[in-house]
């Protein structure tokens, strides 16, 4: 390529414009032994660094506290959903019934060994999801 | 907090992903706004209404582009809207400004300090879709891909925009004036 880079050209590589990689190539050849287009290519390269200092914004905003006001009405904390509640039910009534079925049923039900620490620890686990859930609701409120 | 995360706590309302969404957006839209407004409270107030309005309506976000080009693209509508409704023009007034090849003197004028206020000034002198160009790429520096995605302009046309509107902002710049800085200075 012997002719010089025109200003789009200029523009275009200085500022990572060029999508075509074979044209990259090329421009970056011609650069690399024109001493005039290399000077423009820097040049518009301060230019942009230029606009970039000069027209840059300081002044700084936080506008979290005024979004999050105007939130404040929509969102209603919820404690326990229902959701959560309807589950739990399941659960605990699952559990009820399993832990009474070998009274009733007078067949060899396969014996679950501890059930009493068995069915303690689901429990624990079900209070220990309240507490946190309340823990949540209480930061959401404050 | 990942993308997806801040989406869902966005669409249950969290306190901490609606915090955590201003926290990250809010300076690069306030740039925005205010480059193209030139009011500081105007701007405070339009960057307020735009995260406003990307978190009631994230359900309509559908992921084909990055949160950040959503929220931008929100952020050129209400900018766009504003001006129109002030009618402050959006459209390009200058056709025929020469093209000056005298480029030592521009990067002489950004050096000076003092010459700032007018540099900001003759930039505010630049029609809206260039300087919102200008800011989207230099200031921003969002990718041509992103500035697709914002202005629905095609990679080709935002070339030969940003382009030309660089050079209106160098051509400008070459015809200042000094009575036009003390101008800027007793207003």
């Amino acid at each position: 390529m012997n002719k010089h880079l025109n200003d789009i050209e200029i523009f275009k590589i200085s500022n990572q414009l060029l999508d075509d990689a074979t044209q990259l190539v090329v421009f970056n050849q011609h650069l690399a032994t024109c001493e005039t287009c290399q000077l423009k290519v820097n040049e518009e390269k301060s230019f942009s660094k230029a606009i970039q200092s000069n027209l840059a914004v300081n002044d700084k905003i936080d506008v979290s506290e005024k979004v999050l006001s105007h939130f404040q009405t929509e969102i209603k904390p919820v404690f326990i959903d229902l959701k959560w509640t309807i589950y739990t039910s399941i659960i605990v009534a699952v559990i009820y019934m399993l832990s009474t079925i070998p009274n009733f049923i007078d067949v060899a039900f396969p014996k679950i060994e501890n059930l009493n620490i068995f069915i303690s620890a689901v429990f624990l686990i079900l209070m220990v999801d309240v507490v946190v859930k309340y823990i949540r609701f209480k930061k959401m409120v404050h | 907090m990942e993308e997806t995360d801040l989406i869902k706590g966005l669409q249950n309302k969290s306190h901490s992903a609606i915090n955590y969404f201003v926290q990250l957006h809010q300076q690069f839209v306030f740039v925005l706004c205010v480059k193209m407004i030139h009011q500081r409270e105007v701007a405070e107030e339009i960057t307020q209404d735009v995260l406003i309005k990307c978190i009631k309506n994230i359900n309509s976000f559908e992921g084909k582009s990055k949160l950040k080009t959503w929220v931008y693209s929100i952020a050129h509508h209400e900018v766009l809207n504003y001006l129109r409704k002030n009618k402050i023009p959006t459209t390009e007034l200058m056709e025929s400004i020469p093209i000056v090849d005298n480029e030592k003197n521009i990067l002489d004028t950004f050096a000076d300090k003092d010459m700032k206020l007018m540099i900001e000034h003759f930039f505010n002198q630049l029609p809206a879709d260039q300087k919102e160009l200008l800011i989207l790429f230099y200031l921003n520096e969002l990718s041509l891909k992103e500035i697709e995605a914002v202005t629905a302009l095609s990679a080709a046309n935002i070339r030969v925009k940003l382009f030309r509107a660089r050079e209106n902002f160098k051509s400008l710049l070459s015809e200042k004036d000094i009575t036009l800085l003390n101008q800027i200075r007793y207003e």
